[in-house]
């Protein structure tokens, strides 16, 4: 399949860090950084709030992200950070782990029923940390993909007019020309035309093709 | 922060209680005045049925002469008979449906009576509309004067008129003027009549009585201004918001106050008197932080070491963090310590009761938290020997203790005594709680560290106060409060030299609600 669509777009990875801590946040730059991954810190909540506004999530640009998001922070506290997250950016769909302390286990357990991804205690191991870093960052992966080709389809469906989505419907439905040029009262060479420039427009070669790819995305006709 | 939360809702409920309260009693005090004013206009109306009905019948009367003279020219055989009976009208003319008189034009020398005026308003009126002739007044120089008021149709003012019964019309409104078509007389006259068209009432040229008729109230001349209709109710909704921003500001300045209270309470408490479970929460989480961060740079340089990945730039910062680390761990050691040692010991003569005086706030304090009732009970005067610190911190733990072992007694049986007794040559201090008990299986070694009665204890508290009383040679004892829960004793030497003027202490103390 040569589809546009079906083309994985290589993504940067990139984790998010908000911790506080900048002896903490060196030491975890260092370490993410000797395993190739990308690290942006932020020492408070508000920084990486803003950060989040600038940059929906939805863009094909747009990297690949895993937030590790420390539960004690000074001004405003994980907690409030993670509730604000997903109270104001619904779009933000990425995972964050919660970097907590031992004595604050019952309240990782809450934040994971909110909808958290994981946690990890401190002091944590770095092969723990950074496995789960890296599920999270495919997980990002992996909803990206989904958002973005939806996003991407539902442009190609935008340039559709009225009626080649009429004559795409019928097609995916597994009718011949003959047949829908009989109920729409059209030539048969008109639903050719038709045809061909849904094809073209969607960038697929067979009716099969544009079945799976609409299916695929949750297209709902 | 509960109760500033309780604070502010039961203060916006206050405030919108009373701008609706305002806004209730404005609207029901104009309906009243509006009542007040129909009620008024009922009873004019029931008397002018009265003339009304007199009116008439003179009116039959009238017509009955009418129709005995030629109906071919009704309008100047009413003319002439008229003129029969009131020489000085010089015409009647018919204009537009109305019937209009003439009269001489000098009214000092015309006698207007009150029959031919009657009968110029009914004429006018007759064809309007519906006549009512309002109450019979004696005005202060003897004549009787008649007050009438009819609508005139097709608007919603009324005409107005005030006529002395046996001279002259004293006085009729602008509106009526025009319906009647009668206002040439009243030219060479014009004191008589109020040409101001917002005429509200009318007034006796002469006599100065006011026409007992507010029309201006039930249909008005001039129409209500915005002011007069919204105003009332502005001006108190204004004065509402104005009465709860002020309310608000009280409120305010003492929710601020009890804040700053609470807050000097509670840092008294966490710089004194924090548990150790408090403190070891804190201290964990300030050395998990750089235990992190090593255990990270290691990691780092066993990665680049497995990977053969030469760099050693990298491994050096890596190495210095560690290093880094390592310091703020023991910096962060040694202030625990220095924080233990400033409470050394340093032991003194204390009155007990002064002690657990001193602590009321502490006390009073917690017991709020759990709606306990906090009595302190005994003799005053007792002193001891002891490192007040280190007292505070036993009786701290043991009101604490018993009053946590209450969170699941009926809140009216949540009654603490704290007592302090002689026994001979001993001080016993004794804290009585309604509590659930110590458990059975935990009687033996309750004092024993780790041993915990709580669901969230450290099982420090106790064992603390064990080896404080200990210190200062004394004995901590417990048995079954009878009533159910738990009575600690302390029991500790009393300094005598200090102790001979100790009193009963009369009046139990009650510290807190």
């Amino acid at each position: 399949m040569n589809s546009y669509l079906d083309k994985q777009v290589p993504r940067k990875n990139l984790v998010y860090l908000v911790e506080d801590d900048l002896d903490l946040a060196n030491a975890m730059h260092m370490l993410f950084q000797t395993e190739g991954l990308e690290i942006k810190h932020f020492e408070d909540g508000e920084s990486f709030l803003k950060e989040v506004a600038e940059h929906p999530m939805i863009n094909p640009e747009e990297p690949a992200v895993c937030v590790l998001l420390d539960i004690r922070l000074g001004h405003m506290s994980g907690l409030e950070v993670f509730e604000k997250l997903t109270k104001n950016h619904p779009n933000f769909k990425h995972p964050v782990i919660f970097l907590t302390g031992h004595a604050d286990l019952q309240v990782a357990v809450d934040v994971m029923r909110q909808g958290a991804c994981d946690f990890v205690t401190k002091p944590f191991d770095s092969d723990t940390l950074l496995e789960k870093v890296r599920l999270g960052l495919a997980l990002s992966n992996k909803t990206m993909d989904t958002e973005v080709t939806k996003q991407q389809l539902n442009l190609l469906l935008d340039k559709l007019t009225h009626k080649e989505m009429t004559v795409m419907q019928y097609v995916i439905e597994g009718m011949h020309n003959r047949e829908i040029a009989e109920i729409l009262g059209n030539s048969v060479r008109t639903v050719e035309i038709h045809r061909a420039n849904v094809f073209d427009k969607m960038q697929v070669k067979s009716a099969v093709e544009l079945a799976r790819l609409l299916e695929r995305y949750g297209y709902e006709h | 922060m509960k109760l500033d939360l309780v604070l502010e809702k039961g203060f916006s409920r206050l405030a919108m209680l009373a701008v609706l309260m305002a806004a209730l009693l404005t609207t029901s005090v104009t309906a009243m005045r509006e009542w007040s004013q129909q009620q008024e206009l009922a009873n004019f109306q029931i008397l002018a049925q009265r003339y009304a009905a007199l009116v008439e019948d003179k009116l039959v009367q009238v017509e009955a002469d009418l129709q005995r003279s030629s109906a071919s020219n009704a309008l100047s055989k009413n003319t002439e008979l008229l003129q029969q009976r009131m020489p000085w009208i010089l015409q009647l003319q018919e204009r537009d449906n109305k019937s209009i008189v003439i009269f001489e034009s000098t009214p000092t020398t015309v006698s207007l009576s009150s029959e031919m005026l009657a009968l110029s308003l009914i004429e006018g009126a007759s064809s309007l509309g519906r006549l009512h002739f309002g109450d019979v007044q004696a005005s202060p120089d003897g004549e009787g004067i008649v007050y009438a008021a009819w609508p005139i149709s097709g608007t919603d003012r009324y005409g107005l008129a005030c006529l002395s019964i046996s001279k002259l019309l004293q006085s009729i409104n602008i509106a009526s003027r025009a319906t009647l078509g009668i206002e040439a007389i009243w030219e060479n006259n014009p004191t008589a009549l109020t040409d101001d068209p917002r005429l509200q009432e009318v007034r006796l040229s002469n006599s100065g009585l006011i026409f007992p008729l507010r029309l201006s109230t039930t249909d008005s001349f001039a129409p209500k201004s915005t002011w007069q209709i919204y105003g009332l109710p502005l001006m108190a909704v204004l004065l509402a918001l104005a009465l709860s921003l002020y309310v608000r500001e009280i409120v305010l300045r003492q929710r601020a106050e009890a804040i700053t209270r609470e807050q000097q309470d509670r840092v008294q408490i966490n710089s004194r008197f924090a548990t150790l479970g408090e403190i070891s929460a804190m201290i964990s989480h300030e050395i998990n932080q750089p235990l992190a961060a090593i255990e990270m740079y290691a990691s780092t340089c066993e990665k680049l070491l497995k990977s053969g990945a030469s760099k050693p730039e990298t491994m050096q910062q890596a190495l210095a963090g560690v290093r880094s680390q390592t310091e703020r761990v023991s910096r962060i050691i040694r202030s625990v310590q220095d924080f233990a040692q400033s409470r050394s010991e340093t032991p003194q003569g204390l009155d007990v009761m002064a002690v657990i005086r001193d602590l009321a706030p502490l006390i009073d304090l917690q017991a709020k938290r759990l709606k306990a009732i906090v009595k302190v009970q005994g003799m005053t005067g007792l002193h001891i020997v002891a490192d007040k610190t280190m007292m505070e911190q036993v009786i701290l733990n043991l009101v604490r203790n018993g009053l946590e072992a209450m969170r699941n007694t009926a809140e009216d049986r949540r009654l603490l005594i704290i007592e302090v007794l002689k026994n001979d040559t001993q001080l016993n201090l004794r804290i009585t709680d309604q509590g659930s008990g110590i458990a059975s299986e935990l009687r033996d070694r309750i004092f024993s560290a780790f041993v915990t009665n709580k669901p969230k204890g450290t099982g420090v508290g106790l064992s603390l106060c064990k080896s404080l009383v200990e210190k200062h040679r004394g004995h901590i004892s417990f048995a079954d409060n009878p009533n159910g829960g738990t009575i600690f004793t302390v029991e500790l030497p009393i300094e005598l030299s200090k102790s001979t003027e100790a009193n009963s202490l009369k009046n139990a103390v009650e510290v807190a609600l």
